[in-house]
């Protein structure tokens, strides 16, 4: 089972129509409590610099988030940016991951698979970026 | 003397505030918002990293009401932020974890993972572009289309390399022994938008500010420190880098089992594998190299080299090596020199500070201005002075 950490990435980087599907999946057998419709807000951004190995706030970013419970459990979705149905679609997936729902049992599969075609897409996209790489020469000084 | 209030103007005002939407409008034109953030990236970076909000929509937005003017529009996303709660402050996020889309170094020519010139203007010629003024959307269709088959045609194998948990140039000098080694210092940093800004400041307090601050600024006191307005040896940009920072918050329904170990901030003791990833977003990060002398004994010195840091939101290159300028002048403060004063940088760079000061000239002062008005007439007329006098 991946992290929590690496199951919202996937979700997040996958897309609408994957979050939708499993999202959906658990709103036809659990009825949904909204606790926060999705509210917008700001996240501090905290960096670790390089000179000095100390942390700063680098500055805000805009996130939407949402809440709902599926039975007495809690679930949260965020991400950056204004996407009400993708914190909403979220939240809901969290919910059902920490309720222990059956029907989460099948989502890592499909998790996998969503991660593979992101790492695909990524190699591709830097393969291009790739060409980019320069290598430089000095020139004898004469 | 203190400000005295004026009133009255209500129509003139309204009427003002009309022209000025007409000024926007008058050409009948409207700019779409997608536009501004698709064509306009490099203004929609400068205005997120001054207003220390990242959002390029909103940006794009402020950018069309401020029709195009960098200070009103960071003026717009401040007032914008205030509106908003902040709800969580992320993990320290340390700059290797990015996905890197651009990365140079003027010190090493060969740097472990290759220099990727990505994409920027180094080296592009300042001449203008005739065929811009008449681009339409199908010839920028075919040239995407062009692009795409061109990229996909010299692309290399998908396993050439990876350009995310790239080394930082300054890994080597450390390896090398040729800076000092550093541990990851903890101290919970400073949040000048909590606590205004007190001097001496923090660490946290000062990279806070100069990444904040008004891009002009922060570049001309950059380029004074290397003019001659500081004693700072040539530096050398070890590396700078754009790349895509993902970001994780600590999980907020967690338990605080593991508060022992991090004390009262959560974004250290929790498991960062439990946290929730939002997205991702773009920076500039640069680390400078400057040499520095130290005392070795009578005959010889020994040296070194230190790190200046600079990063902001966006791609805004020279502000983030200028920024990194002024951390290494302002990490050996010396009165003398005006930008390694911490107080003359850090209370003059901000943008809505400085140009909501400086503004304010502008606004009525009628009667400060005629105090000092009778104050110099009185001294043109000698007699009533004596007169005064007399009295």
């Amino acid at each position: 089972m991946p992290s929590r950490r690496e199951r919202t990435r996937i979700l997040v980087q996958a897309g609408p129509e994957f979050r939708r599907s499993l999202a959906d999946e658990a709103r036809r057998t659990h009825p949904i409590d909204v606790v926060q419709p999705p509210t917008r807000g700001l996240v501090m951004v905290q960096l670790r610099e390089s000179a000095k190995r100390t942390r700063f706030h680098l500055g805000e970013v805009t996130v939407t988030e949402a809440k709902v419970r599926i039975g007495g459990t809690l679930g949260l979705g965020i991400l950056a940016g204004d996407d009400s149905e993708a914190a909403l679609d979220l939240a809901v997936i969290d919910a059902a991951y920490n309720a222990q729902i059956a029907e989460t049992s099948g989502w890592d599969a499909q998790l996998a698979a969503a991660d593979e075609a992101i790492a695909r897409s990524q190699a591709e996209h830097d393969a291009v970026l790739l060409t980019t790489r320069v290598s430089f020469e000095t020139m004898e000084v004469t | 003397m203190g400000y005295v209030a004026v009133k009255g103007g209500t129509e003139a005002i309204r009427a003002s505030t009309e022209r000025l939407r007409y000024e926007r409008l008058k050409h009948g034109v409207s700019l779409d918002v997608r536009q501004a953030r698709a064509g306009l990236r490099g203004l929609v970076d400068q205005v997120m990293s001054e207003a220390s909000l990242y959002d390029e929509n909103v940006a794009a937005h402020a950018i069309k009401q401020a029709e195009g003017s960098p200070e009103e529009a960071v003026f717009l996303l401040r007032a914008y932020r205030s509106t908003l709660p902040r709800l969580h402050i992320t993990v320290p996020i340390d700059g290797t974890s990015a996905r890197v889309e651009r990365r140079i170094s003027a010190a090493f020519k060969d740097v472990p993972g290759g220099q990727i010139l990505g994409a920027g203007y180094d080296y592009v010629h300042r001449l203008l572009d005739d065929t811009l003024m008449h681009e339409e959307e199908t010839d920028v269709r075919a040239w995407l289309e062009r692009w795409r088959d061109a990229s996909r045609a010299q692309a290399l194998p998908n396993d050439a390399g990876r350009l995310d948990g790239l080394p930082k140039v300054a890994d080597y000098l450390h390896a090398q022994g040729l800076m000092e080694p550093r541990e990851n210092d903890d101290t919970p940093p400073d949040d000048v938008t909590k606590r205004a800004l007190r001097i001496p400041a923090s660490r946290s307090e000062r990279l806070q500010v100069l990444t904040r601050g008004q891009t002009g600024t922060v570049t001309s006191l950059g380029y004074a420190s290397l003019r001659g307005y500081g004693p700072m040896l040539h530096p050398t940009v070890g590396e700078l880098r754009v790349a895509a920072l993902p970001l994780t918050i600590p999980n907020p329904l967690a338990s605080h089992e593991n508060e022992a170990v991090g004390g009262s901030d959560p974004t250290l003791y929790a498991d960062p594998d439990d946290g929730y990833y939002l997205g991702e977003i773009r920076i500039t990060e640069v680390e400078t190299v400057v040499p520095v002398h130290e005392p070795g004994g009578e005959e010889r010195q020994a040296l070194r080299f230190d790190l200046g840091y600079g990063a902001c939101f966006g791609q805004n290159e020279t502000k983030a090596i200028a920024m990194s300028l002024l951390d290494q002048c302002l990490e050996h403060p010396d009165s003398r020199h005006p930008t390694h004063d911490e107080e003359f940088i850090l209370m003059h760079v901000d943008s809505v500070e400085a140009t909501g000061f400086i503004s304010h000239l502008k606004l009525p002062h009628y009667v400060t201005f005629q105090s000092e008005l009778d104050a110099v007439r009185r001294t043109h007329q000698p007699d009533a002075v004596s007169g005064e006098e007399d009295a």
